[in-house]
Formats: C-alpha cells, sequence, structure tokens
C-alpha cells in the first residue's frame, strides 16, 4: 500500500504537507461528515483543519477490477489541487461550502437497526476482524430499513454516486477531471462538453477528482439543471448540463457489494444476466432474457431455489413485465413498485419447455 | 519505484478493511492481519491510525491540510 508506506520519494515528501490519517472501520463513522460512496475499496478526504472539504477520491465502476478507475498519478494531481485550496484558505470557503451532505439519518452506522450489533470501538482482544463494520453495509442497512418499512426506495439512494459516464462523460483516470470522450446524443454533448476539457468547477463547487463530479451528480434531482466550468485551449467555458427525469436510470448498481441485499430481498438470492445478443439470437428471443447466473442456497438467500428456480434458467417475463431489462432494471422495478410479502408471477425457459413460478419479495 | 507499479501495489495489498482483495487472504487469519497491521502502522511517522479527532486536532495545530484515507 503505496500511500501508506510510500516508497515513492515525491510522494512521501507530498504526504508530508498532509496530516494523513487512515481509517480502517466503519464503526462511530461521522456520517454526517464522511459522506462517500461506501460501496469503494479506497475513498479519500482532503480536508481543511475546520471540517471544510476540499475534495474527495475514489471512484469505482466493476467488482471484478476496482482500481480501474482510479491511479496514483489522478490521486497525486488530487493532493496537489487540495493544497492549492488550502493555501487559498479561507477565500474559497464559500465555494467548498456545498461539498457537505445534509443531515444523515442516523450519527453513526451502529444506530441503523441492522447495524446494532456493532460497537464504537475494535476488539482488539477478540475476533476484531468480525467485530469489524464494514463500509458497504452503511448502503446495505439504509436500503434494509427502508424496504422494512414498505417505503419505495429513492432513486438517490437506489442509484447512488452516478460516474461521469451516467451523463455521457468518459474522464481520465489520470488527471483531476479530464474529458476523453463525450457520448454522441448525451446530456453532456447537448451542453457542449468537448474532449479535452478540463472540468475547473461543477454547480460552482471546485473540482479535484472524479469522485467530486460524482458528488455533485449524487446530489442532483431528477430533472436537473447544472453548470459547469471547463477549460478550453487556454479559456474558461461555462456549459449548461440539462438531465432528464429518468438519467440516473442507465446506471448499473450490479457491481456493488450493496446489492446483495437487494438481490436477497427482491430475486429471492438469484443473480441474474442479461444474455448476450449471440445468444438470444440462437434462442429466438428478443425481449427480457435474463441467465440466472447463480441460485443463493443458504439461509435468507434461498427463497428463489425454494420457489423452484435453478442456474441456467432464463427469465422471459417478470411481474407482466417482457421488454429487455438488465438486472438493475429488475431490482429497480421490485424497489420501487413491490413490497415485502408480494408474491410475483415469473416466466421462465428451462430448456425448451416454459414455466412459470412464483417469487415471494422478502 | 514508477507510480504504476505504487498504484498496483497500493490498491492489490490487504488491508484491515474488509474489501475483495482481501479476501483470499482472510483465509490465514483475518484477525492477526489486522493486528499486525494496527502494530505496524501505530508507529508510523507519517500516518495517525484510526483517529481523526487526533488528525483534526493535529491539522489545526499546525496549519496542514487533513488527508484522511478510508481503507
Amino acid at each position: 500500500m503505496q500511500v501508506a508506506r510510500p516508497r515513492d520519494s515525491e510522494l512521501r515528501k507530498l504526504l508530508k504537507k498532509f496530516v494523513c490519517v487512515r481509517v480502517i472501520q466503519g464503526n462511530s463513522l461521522d456520517l454526517e461528515l464522511f459522506q462517500f460512496d461506501y460501496d469503494l475499496t479506497f475513498a479519500a478526504f482532503f480536508m481543511n483543519a475546520d471540517r471544510t472539504i476540499y475534495g474527495r477520491y475514489g471512484t469505482r465502476s466493476s467488482r471484478q477490477t476496482p482500481e480501474r478507475d482510479i491511479s496514483m498519478r489522478g490521486f497525486v494531481s488530487a493532493l496537489e489541487g487540495a493544497l492549492e485550496l488550502h493555501g487559498r484558505f479561507p477565500s474559497v470557503r464559500k465555494s467548498l461550502a456545498a461539498k457537505r451532505g445534509g443531515k444523515p439519518r442516523y450519527p453513526v452506522p451502529e444506530h441503523y437497526p441492522t447495524l446494532k450489533r456493532f460497537t464504537p470501538l475494535l476488539n482488539y482482544g477478540g475476533k476484531v476482524a468480525q467485530s469489524c463494520l464494514h463500509c458497504h453495509q452503511i448502503n446495505s442497512a439504509e436500503i434494509e430499513m427502508l424496504h422494512s418499512k414498505n417505503d419505495p426506495l429513492p432513486e438517490k439512494t437506489f442509484y447512488p454516486w452516478p460516474l461521469p459516464g451516467s451523463i455521457g462523460l468518459r474522464l481520465s483516470a489520470s488527471e483531476k477531471a479530464l474529458v476523453l470522450k463525450v457520448d454522441p446524443a448525451s446530456a453532456a454533448q447537448k451542453a457542449g462538453f468537448r474532449r479535452g476539457d478540463e472540468i475547473l468547477s461543477f454547480q460552482n463547487q471546485p473540482i479535484l477528482s472524479i469522485a467530486d463530479i460524482q458528488w455533485v451528480l449524487h446530489n442532483a434531482p431528477s430533472p436537473a439543471k447544472l453548470t459547469a466550468v471547463v477549460k478550453r485551449t487556454g479559456k474558461n467555458t461555462r456549459l449548461n448540463l440539462d438531465l432528464d427525469a429518468g438519467w440516473r436510470r442507465n446506471i448499473d448498481i450490479s457491481w456493488r457489494e450493496s446489492s446483495w441485499p437487494l438481490r436477497r430481498m427482491g430475486l429471492g438470492g438469484m443473480v441474474l444476466e442479461d444474455l448476450q445478443d449471440s445468444n438470444r439470437k440462437k434462442r429466438g428471443l428478443d425481449g427480457m432474457a435474463l441467465w440466472v447466473k447463480r441460485v443463493g442456497q443458504y439461509g435468507q438467500h434461498r427463497t428463489a431455489k425454494d420457489a423452484g428456480f435453478r442456474k441456467g434458467d432464463i427469465v422471459v417475463e417478470f411481474d407482466g413485465i417482457r421488454e429487455r431489462l438488465s438486472e438493475t432494471g429488475i431490482l429497480a422495478h421490485v424497489f420501487q413498485k413491490r413490497k415485502p410479502g408480494d408474491v410475483i408471477s415469473v416466466k421462465i425457459l428451462r430448456g425448451d419447455k416454459r414455466k412459470l413460478l412464483k417469487l415471494p419479495i422478502k | 519505484m514508477t507510480r504504476t507499479l505504487a498504484l498496483c501495489l497500493l490498491f492489490a495489498a490487504a488491508w484491515s478493511l474488509p474489501v475483495p482483495a482481501l479476501r483470499a487472504q482472510e483465509k490465514k487469519d483475518r484477525d492477526t492481519l489486522v493486528r499486525d497491521d494496527l502494530k505496524e502502522m501505530r508507529d508510523s511517522d507519517l500516518w495517525i491510525y484510526n483517529d481523526v479527532d487526533k488528525g483534526f486536532e493535529l491539522a489545526r495545530k499546525t496549519s496542514r491540510p487533513l488527508l484522511i484515507v478510508f481503507r
């Protein structure tokens, strides 16, 4: 871990300009101050001693390769940006105010009903690893609490921390916020973003990293009107970004650790994967075709197994829906339209035979 | 050491928070890993281990900014 044990003298010199703190537990985490994507494996805050946040660092879009969206070069750029803001403090304080979030539901994670077994301190004298509250459990606890009250999950909870790709921006992991590509016909293209733009501010907040872009998007309503200032060929250009009501809905949440309780409650413990085009063609399927990749076998994860689902089945209709949807789309339907105790009709294809199964929502 | 290599080490190394990268080592003994990590980091001249309040206090005294890493 080169940030904690830096052998690179330049990095060490840079880190020495900071007071460096490493937090290894979610127990007693100040949820009002430290609001970040809790499904990350590495996250950082750059702050002033008065608790003003200069910026965040840490982005993830995949389960298998959690490091593909971050880089040491990008991290160093963010550190340098934080030092620059610190040098201008307190004149920049006002522009940084919105980097802090609102009051959370609970001050610390262990106040959530499903996390009450955790104590504020780790049990170093006993089973210390087991006493550690994982950050991703905070998301899960929020989801479980809302679902148990029969409340639909707000889009912000279900689709948290949107990546820049959700608005059509592909940013470099090696810089603070450099545009590598703008997706055709996307909100970003309509706003006038171009390849090579350096995003200096977003909603008037100085930007140090992709995580800072995500923070603004995470807190944006649906629909939303946002403004950005980009540096383009040496000049600053202001861009207006319009996001429609469903802008969050193309976000994939399947990589998130916190999607496991969603699968347990909403899919009976199944993992579903959209069938690839070649397979669809071979089988003559053009609408919904979700391959049952995994069926939970034990405890609360075996509801689908008990309902008769098997690995290899293909879901072709779910609760009356036949159009093509991803696993995330199915989960969104369940958690926004259904409640615990409901039983959903699911049509599957097993070999050449079609079957109707009943899936209870937990 | 190049920064690319440093990055690989940064994100591949097992730390005490339960992350996917850690799982392969969990079988060895996660409790020992956590305790060893504490022993090693407690003597660091660079890092304050798991004490945010101490970090804020030092930042106030030294007028330095804070870097708080969750890992």
